[in-house]
């Protein structure tokens, strides 16, 4: 399955970070704290393009396999947990949450939501916000990510 | 939603792991690549295969056992037969001991591809 969103360019120059990702998430959680992640190949460590996160400034590398986000949405998506086991291993709230934006052999884009500050949060909105909003969301990303390629 | 490919999958032909299938050696069958969330292995004969089968896998003094369900199966113009297996955890302490496994290997050939 291929699922790169149409992204409708030329996007736009200017584009403010902070305030889009408001608009796109104003009634679905504040504060949004987020990272902005891509690999394009398999073996390789993802790279962060864009964090918003005070206590994630180094933005080094993160693996796949360090990252327990990461692990635990590829692990659901992949169905590798019996429903005993899948209970235990979510049964700990996390704080993180990684949303796969586009994920095919030649790229990998992840999002990682940081809920740890929140102060307002409505669960269904966020949810219909992530789908209805993809390809906006995917439209801040490549922003971020070409302005990162051609550094 | 993510293609079928999620995990990395890591070849170990060359590590040439010994294989019991359901407690049974079986020298036929090789393990051509796995992952966290499975394995293809290819047999020079059909494999009997039940509904959940038991995948043991030897390599040096590490010895790694696992729930599998055959997803997929054809046979390549090699004339072996491919099957396509996914795995299924049940207990923390196995999925660990895969998860070390699959670390390491991912590691490895990060390494080797720098």
């Amino acid at each position: 399955m291929n699922l790169s969103p149409e992204v409708d360019w030329p996007y736009n120059e200017n584009m403010d970070i902070e305030n889009e990702l408001k608009n796109i998430f104003a009634a679905s959680l504040h504060p949004i704290i987020l990272d902005f992640y891509y690999t394009d190949e398999e073996f390789k460590d993802f790279t962060c393009i864009f964090s918003n996160d005070p206590k994630c400034q180094q933005q080094k590398p993160i693996s796949i396999y360090e990252t327990p986000s990461i692990l635990r949405t590829l692990a659901l998506k992949s169905e590798i947990f019996s429903l005993s086991l899948r209970e235990k291993m979510y049964a700990n709230s996390d704080p993180e949450l990684c949303y796969i934006l586009e994920w095919n052999d030649q790229i990998r884009k992840i999002i990682l939501f940081n809920f740890a500050y929140l102060t307002a949060f409505d669960e269904d909105s966020f949810v219909s916000c992530l789908a209805e909003k993809r390809s906006k969301l995917h439209k801040v990303f490549q922003h971020m990510y070409q302005q990162k390629v051609a550094m | 939603m993510i293609s079928d490919r999620g995990f990395p999958r890591y070849s170990v032909q060359t590590l040439q792991p010994t294989v019991m299938w359901n407690n049974e050696a079986h020298p036929k069958i090789e393990i051509v690549n796995v992952s966290l969330s499975g394995l293809q292995i290819k047999s020079s004969a059909k494999i009997p295969c039940k509904k959940i089968n038991e995948l043991d896998l030897k390599l040096k003094q590490q010895e790694y056992s696992v729930s599998v369900k055959i997803v997929w199966d054809k046979i390549k113009n090699d004339n072996f037969f491919y099957y396509g297996v996914h795995i299924k955890f049940d207990d923390i302490t196995i999925y660990d001991q895969w998860l070390t496994f699959i670390k390491a290997l991912h590691l490895y050939f990060q390494r080797k591809k720098t």
